[in-house]
C-alpha cells in the first residue's frame, strides 16, 4: 500500500493536532497562567495541523470535491463517524482559537474539543479493524493512534509553547517518556502477537520486521527521542529548549514512518492463497 | 421466506477457461485492468491426490456486505433479492470498502477514480435476462440459485476461501471431485 | 444484420480459427465501433458459449499493436519500418513480379505458403490469385492432422464423424490424447451430461491434462505407444469374448489376418511399451468390453509421432472390435470433412509446383529445377512454427522478395520485406465450416476495416488488378467481383441441401447444421473399396504401408536426451496466435512443465529459467515444477509472444509421420518425437 501518503498525514497530522489539543486545555487548567498570545499560537498550531491533516485527507479520495458527502453513513460506517468527529474537532479548534485570541470564554470549548479529540482518534483506529484484515482486526489501531495522539500532541505544544516562552515543567515530558515506552512495549508486544498467530497476520508480522522502515523508526520515533529526553531530564540544570525541536523531529519522523509501516505492511485475507 | 440469489459456482465443471470473466467485460466494456469477475486456481492438494481446480468469483452479495457498512457516502445498498449494488453516483472514491471486503471484490477505476464491483446484472436480471457470467459460461458451472432452497451438494465455502462467517457471503459451492488416476509413474 | 433496441448493430460471425469449435458469434456495434461479442445462440453446437479468446477479440481487433498501414522493411529482420501506401505496396510486389517472369520466363519463382490461420472459404482467394498467374510453387500439406486423416481413410473411406452430441449417448466416453478442456471447450457440457447420464469417462494421454481431471479415470501412456495400449485393448477384449462376433463378420474385411496379427502380439511387451501395467489395461478392457456404445474421441496429439497413423488405424480396429462403429454413441471420431464440399474455385490447379510444408525449408534448398525467388505468406507464422528454424531463415535469406499479410509483426511478418495488413472476421464476408461439429455458418461484415486493413480476397483482386494494368493478361484472377459472388460460385446444389439451404445468404438468419447422419458410419457400409471397415487395406499397401493396422515400436528418450519435449496447444493460445493479446496471456516468458522429481534432480525450482536443449539448439524458460507431466516428460505449450526469441520447434527435428499423403499431399509432423536435456541456467 505505497502511496497511501494521504492517510499517513491525515492520521498523523490529526492525532497529534489532537493531542496537542487536550494537552493546551489541560496545561490552562491547571496551570492558569498563560498568556492569552501563547495560548493563541498554540491553538492556531492545532488549527493548522488538523487542517493541514484534512487537507492531505482529501488526497485519497477519487473525488475530493465530494468529500463533503463522507459524513452520510454516520450509522454504521466508522469513515463516516470518523469525518463527522474530526470535522466537529476541527470546527471547535478553530473555535478555540477565536476565543483565545479575542479573550473570550474559552473552557467550554476547551473541554468539549478535548472530549471531541478523544473520541476521534479511537474512532479513526475503529476505521482499520477490520475482519478482512487480521493484523488490524484487534486493539492495535486504537491503540496506536491514541499513542501518536499522546506521545506526539503534547510534544508539538511543547515545541510551539517554547517558541512563546512558555515554562515548561518536567512532568509533560516525564508523562511523554512514559508514552512513547508505553508505544514501544506496546508495539513489541504487538508484533510478537502477531508472529505468533498463523498465516496472513504472521506475514505481516513479518512484513513490519523485515522492513527498513521498521528500524528506522524504530530507532528514531523511539530509542532516540527517549534517549535525548531521558538524559536532558537526568540533567540537573536542565534546558529542555535545545532539545525540544529535535525530540519532536524525530517522533514526528518516527510516527510518519510507523504509519506508513502500518498501512504498508498489512496483509489482508487471501483469496485461495492469491 | 423471501427469495435470496446467489451464484452457485459449480468447480467440479469449471476447466478455469476464464470465459465467464471476459463475458462480463464484455457485456460492460470494462476497462482492460478491472475485472468483476474472477477464476481462481484452487491449492492443488486441497481435495486429495494431486488435482489442479478453480472457482470462479464475482461479489458474493454478502448478507452482512462489510462494504455496504464501510461505506461512508451510502454507495452500497442490498436489494429485497439480495443483490448488492453500488451507486457509481454516489462514490466518491475513499477505497474504504476495498479495505473491508475479505473477498477483495470492489476495484478502483483509474479512469473513473471510482470504485465498482458486480451487480450480478442486476438489471438484466430484472428483464428476465440471465447473468452475463452465466450465459457465458461454456461450462453451464455458473447459476443464480434461491440461497434458501436446498440445493443438493452446495457448500459455503471452498478450501482457501476465506471465512464466510465473516459477511455471509451467498454464493454456494460445489466442490470438484477428483476421478481415479493411473499413472505410469505411480 | 439486425439492430436491438440499445441500439447495437448485430452481425453473425463464425471464428475461422483452426480449432474444433468453429463457434458461432455475434458482433454488437454502435457507431462503427464493435462494443461487444457475445456467442450466437443460433449455433446448436457452440450454443451461445464462446471460449476465452473469443471473447476477448475486442482486444485484438482495436490492438495497438495491430498493423494499420502496408509497410516497407528496410533491411529484413532490422525493425527498421517505412509506412507505404498501398499503390507503392502493389508497385513494388508487381515490378518485381514482372522482373522474375522476365528473368527465368517461368511463374515457379513465385512461391506461397499459407495454412490455417484462417479458415474462411473466400481465404483460398490467396491460392486464387496466384494460380491465375500460371504454374506457381505452393507449400501444401499440414503440420497438424494428416496421419491421422490418412488412417481413417484407410480404414473406413472417408472422414466422417458423429455428431458431438452423440456423446451423450455414450456408456463410455475414451478422450484419447485429445484435450477438448483446453481445445474444444463446448464438447464438454456433453461429456459433462454424458456422465450425468452414467457414463464412464476415461482419459488417455501423457499428460495430466485439465480434460483428465474432469474424467472419472486418467489413464497415462507413454507418447507415441498408443497403438501399443489399444492392440492390448483389443486382443484382450476380443480374446475374453467381449468382442462383436457381428460387426467383424458382417462390416469387416481382412479379419482373419488381424486375427492372427492379434494372437501373435504379446501383452506382456505392449503394457510395457505404453507404459503401463498389464493389470491396469485389463481392468480397462474390462471396463470397455463390458458396455456397448464406446465413443472414442482420438485427438490430435497422437498422431504426431512417427507410427501416428499407425496409431490411430490401432484405435480404429479396437472400435471395430467392440463394435461401437455406426452404433448411437459409439464409433471412433477424429475429424470430419463432411461439410467441406465447396466448389474450391480458387484451388484449380494450372499445374502447380508442391512443396511439402512440412520440410519447407529443406524443400527450397533442394529445388532441382528453377528456385524460388519470391514468396507469399498469408494465414501463417512459419517462423514461429516451422521445424528447422534456422535453415528456413537461411533459406528465406536468399529470396528476393518476401510478402506477408498479416494483422499483426509476427516474427514471420518481422523476417519481411512487405507486409500488408489483414482484415479479422470482422471486416469481411465469408462463410466457415467446421471439422468436428456440422454447423456452417456466415460470416458477416460488421466494422469497416481497421485503417487500412484488407482482406485477402480484396488483396488478391488488387494485385491482380495493378498487374495487368502493368502488363496486360498477366492474371486472369477476377477483379471486380464481389465476395457475395464469390460465395454464389463456391456453393453448389449438394451443399445446399446438405444446409436445408437455396442461397447462402440464408445463412444470415442463423447458422446451419448439415444434414448429415449424426451417427457416423451408421448404415455401416464404409466409403472403403470392399464397402467395409478395412484391418487389411490394399489402399495402403499401394501407398507403401502396411496394409494391415499394426503396432511399431516408438521413439523414447535415451543417451544424451533423456526427455521427451512435448509441445501441446495452449489454453489460452492457438498455434502462434493470440498470445500476443494482453490479459490473455498468463505467462510472460515461455514456461516449462517439469515433474517434481526430475526437478529435484536438476535442483530447478518453479521460476527459475532452465535452458532446453538437444543437438539442434537450446532454448530458455523459465520452469514450472508440476506433476501434471510425469517424469521423463517437459510440456512446453506451444505459442509466440512478441519478442521472444524462443522457438519451441528450434528443437524440433520435424521427423515425418507414417502417413498423410493421400489426404493433405504430405506427410504430417512427429511434433512430439521430440528429445532433450536441461540444465538450470
Amino acid at each position: 500500500m505505497m502511496g497511501e501518503w494521504a492517510l499517513v498525514l491525515f492520521t498523523v497530522l490529526s492525532q497529534m493536532a489532537a493531542g496537542a489539543f487536550v494537552s493546551l486545555w489541560v496545561l490552562d487548567t491547571v496551570k492558569g497562567n498563560m498568556k492569552e498570545a501563547t495560548g493563541t499560537f498554540v491553538s492556531q498550531g492545532v488549527v493548522l495541523a488538523m487542517g493541514l491533516g484534512l487537507l492531505a485527507s482529501l488526497g485519497h479520495l477519487g473525488h475530493p470535491l465530494e468529500a463533503y458527502r463522507a459524513s452520510a453513513h454516520f450509522g454504521t460506517s466508522w469513515l463516516s463517524r470518523e469525518v463527522v468527529l474530526f470535522g466537529l474537532f476541527f470546527f471547535l479548534s478553530v473555535v478555540y482559537y477565536w476565543q483565545w485570541r479575542t479573550g473570550g470564554a474559552r473552557h467550554l470549548v476547551g473541554i468539549s474539543g478535548s472530549i471531541v479529540a478523544l473520541m476521534a482518534v479511537p474512532t479513526s483506529g475503529m476505521v482499520y479493524v477490520l475482519a478482512a484484515i487480521p493484523a488490524w482486526n484487534n486493539f492495535g489501531p486504537v491503540l496506536f493512534f491514541l499513542l501518536t495522539a499522546v506521545t506526539l500532541g503534547p510534544l508539538y505544544a511543547a515545541v510551539l509553547l517554547t517558541i512563546k516562552q512558555y515554562s515548561l515543567g518536567k512532568s509533560l515530558f516525564q508523562f511523554v517518556i512514559a508514552a512513547l515506552f508505553c508505544s514501544f512495549m506496546s508495539f513489541a508486544l504487538y508484533l510478537s502477537l502477531l508472529i505468533s498467530a498463523g498465516d496472513v497476520t504472521a506475514l505481516t508480522g513479518w512484513n513490519t520486521m523485515l522492513s527498513i522502515t521498521f528500524w528506522l523508526r524504530l530507532f528514531i520515533g523511539w530509542i532516540a527521542p527517549l534517549g535525548i529526553l531521558g538524559y536532558v531530564l537526568a540533567q540537573q540544570q536542565w534546558h529542555i529548549s535545545r532539545y525540544m525541536i529535535l525530540a519532536f523531529a524525530l517522533v514526528l519522523i518516527g510516527e510518519l514512518l510507523g504509519r506508513e509501516l502500518f498501512y504498508g505492511s498489512a496483509v489482508a485475507l487471501t483469496m485461495f492463497g492469491l | 421466506m423471501a427469495k435470496k440469489i446467489g451464484f452457485l459456482v459449480n468447480s467440479d465443471r469449471c476447466i478455469g477457461c476464464h470465459a465467464c470473466e471476459l463475458a462480463c467485460k464484455n457485456e460492460y466494456q470494462q476497462e482492460p485492468e478491472i475485472r468483476w469477475r474472477k477464476v481462481y486456481p484452487l491449492k492443488e492438494d486441497s481435495f486429495g491426490g494431486f488435482a489442479r481446480e478453480f472457482a470462479s468469483l464475482a461479489c458474493n452479495h454478502c448478507e452482512d456486505p462489510a462494504c455496504l457498512k464501510a461505506c461512508p457516502v451510502i454507495a452500497y445498498t442490498k436489494r429485497e433479492d439480495g443483490i448488492v449494488m453500488h451507486s457509481k453516483e454516489r462514490c466518491i472514491g475513499c477505497k474504504n470498502c476495498m479495505l473491508a471486503c475479505p473477498y477483495k471484490v470492489p476495484e478502483f477505476n483509474q479512469k473513473t477514480k471510482k470504485v465498482e464491483k458486480c451487480h450480478m446484472c442486476a438489471a438484466r436480471q430484472d428483464r428476465g435476462e440471465k447473468p452475463a457470467c452465466v450465459v457465458g459460461c461454456p461450462m453451464e458451472a455458473i447459476t443464480i440459485i434461491n440461497v434458501n432452497d436446498t440445493i443438493a451438494g452446495a457448500e459455503r465455502s471452498l478450501p482457501g476461501f476465506p471465512n464466510a462467517a465473516i459477511t455471509n457471503p451467498t454464493t454456494r459451492f460445489i466442490k470438484p471431485v477428483v476421478g481415479r488416476q493411473v499413472r505410469r509413474d505411480a | 444484420m439486425a439492430y436491438n433496441e440499445d441500439g447495437y448493430q448485430i452481425t453473425r460471425h463464425i471464428c475461422p480459427r483452426n480449432c474444433y469449435d468453429t463457434c458461432g458469434m455475434l458482433a454488437y456495434v454502435r457507431k462503427g465501433r464493435l462494443e461487444k461479442i457475445t456467442g450466437d445462440p443460433a449455433h446448436g453446437y457452440t450454443k451461445g458459449k464462446l471460449c476465452s479468446k473469443g471473447q476477448n477479440y475486442i482486444q485484438r481487433v482495436y490492438s495497438s499493436d495491430r498493423i494499420r498501414f502496408p509497410l516497407r522493411q528496410m533491411g529484413r529482420g532490422s525493425g527498421r519500418w517505412e509506412r507505404i501506401t498501398w499503390e507503392q505496396a502493389m508497385e513494388i510486389i508487381c515490378e518485381r513480379i514482372l522482373n522474375l517472369k522476365d528473368r527465368y520466363h517461368s511463374t515457379l519463382p513465385f512461391c506461397l505458403n499459407k495454412y490455417s490461420g484462417n479458415f474462411g472459404v473466400l481465404h483460398s482467394a490467396v491460392e486464387g490469385m496466384f494460380n491465375s498467374l500460371g504454374p506457381t510453387t505452393q507449400a501444401r500439406g499440414s503440420p497438424c492432422w494428416s496421419a491421422g486423416l490418412d488412417a481413417q481413410l484407410y480404414d473406413m473411406g472417408y472422414n466422417r464423424n458423429s455428431d458431438p452430441g452423440e456423446m451423450e449417448k455414450a456408456d463410455i466416453i475414451i478422450l484419447w490424447g485429445v484435450n477438448p478442456a483446453w481445445t474444444a471447450i463446448h464438447s464438454l457440457p456433453y461429456i459433462y451430461r454424458a456422465q450425468e447420464k452414467g457414463a464412464t469417462v476415461i482419459v488417455i494421454d501423457p499428460v495430466y491434462t485439465q480434460t483428465a481431471r474432469k474424467a472419472d479415470y486418467f489413464v497415462q501412456t507413454k507418447p507415441g505407444e498408443d497403438g501399443a495400449l489399444a492392440l492390448a485393448l483389443a486382443k484382450i477384449i476380443y480374446e475374453s469374448g467381449n468382442g462383436d462376433q457381428n460387426f467383424i463378420d458382417h462390416h469387416t474385411l481382412g479379419w482373419p489376418l488381424f486375427k492372427d496379427y492379434l494372437a501373435n502380439l504379446n501383452l506382456d511387451y505392449l503394457a510395457a511399451q505404453c507404459g503401463q501395467e498389464l493389470g491396469r489395461i485389463q481392468e480397462l478392457a474390462a471396463i470397455i468390453g463390458s458396455t456397448r456404445a464406446v465413443f472414442i474421441w482420438a485427438g490430435f496429439g497422437l498422431q504426431r509421432h512417427i507410427h501416428g497413423g499407425q496409431t490411430l488405424r490401432a484405435i480404429d480396429a479396437l472400435g471395430a472390435i467392440t463394435g461401437c462403429i455406426g452404433m448411437p454413441g459409439g464409433g471412433v471420431h477424429y475429424a470430419h470433412q463432411l461439410t467441406w464440399g465447396f466448389n474450391y474455385n480458387f484451388l484449380k490447379d494450372p499445374g502447380n509446383r508442391y512443396l511439402n510444408i512440412n520440410t519447407f525449408a529443406h524443400e527450397l534448398n533442394h529445388l532441382q529445377e528453377q528456385s524460388v525467388k519470391m514468396l507469399w505468406v498469408s494465414c501463417r507464422n512459419l517462423l514461429a512454427q516451422d521445424t528447422a528454424g534456422k535453415m528456413l531463415r537461411k533459406e528465406l535469406d536468399k529470396l528476393e522478395l518476401i510478402v506477408t499479410v498479416e494483422q499483426f509483426l509476427t516474427e514471420t511478418a518481422c523476417y519481411s520485406d512487405i507486409v500488408l495488413p489483414a482484415t479479422t472476421q470482422f471486416e469481411e464476408m465469408d462463410v466457415v465450416p467446421s471439422y468436428w461439429h456440422h454447423w456452417i455458418g456466415l460470416n458477416e461484415q460488421a466494422i469497416l476495416p481497421y485503417f487500412e486493413a484488407k482482406s485477402d480476397l480484396e488483396i488478391g483482386q488488387l494485385l491482380a488488378k495493378t498487374l495487368n494494368t502493368y502488363r496486360p493478361g498477366s492474371s486472369s484472377f477476377p477483379i471486380e467481383k464481389s465476395p457475395g459472388s464469390f460465395l454464389d460460385e463456391e456453393f453448389n446444389e449438394k451443399l445446399y441441401a446438405l444446409l436445408g439451404i437455396s442461397h447462402w445468404s440464408e445463412l444470415a438468419a442463423g447458422p446451419r447444421q448439415a444434414a448429415v447422419s449424426t451417427t457416423a458410419w451408421s448404415s455401416k457400409t464404409f466409403a472403403t473399396p470392399s464397402g467395409k471397415f478395412e484391418f487389411f487395406s490394399a489402399k495402403a499397401q499401394r501407398e507403401n504401408i502396411p496394409p494391415l493396422a499394426q503396432y511399431h515400436k516408438g521413439m523414447s528418450p535415451q543417451g544424451k536426451y533423456p526427455y521427451w519435449l512435448i509441445t501441446s496447444h495452449a489454453q489460452q493460445g492457438l498455434n502462434s496466435q493470440f498470445q500476443n493479446i494482453t490479459k490473455l496471456a498468463k505467462n510472460k516468458k515461455p514456461v516449462v512443465f517439469i515433474h517434481p522429481q526430475t526437478a529435484a534432480v536438476k535442483g530447478v525450482k518453479t521460476g527459475q529459467m532452465v535452458r532446453v536443449y538437444n543437438k539442434l539448439g537450446v532454448i530458455t524458460l523459465q520452469a514450472h515444477v508440476s506433476p501434471d507431466t510425469p517424469s521423463d516428460i517437459l510440456v512446453c505449450h506451444q505459442g509466440w509472444l512478441p519478442g521472444s526469441e524462443t522457438r519451441l520447434n528450434d528443437l524440433n527435428d520435424g521427423l515425418p509421420t507414417d502417413m498423410g499423403r493421400v489426404s493433405t499431399g504430405s506427410q504430417g509432423v512427429a511434433f512430439y518425437d521430440v528429445f532433450v536435456d536441461f540444465d538450470p541456467v
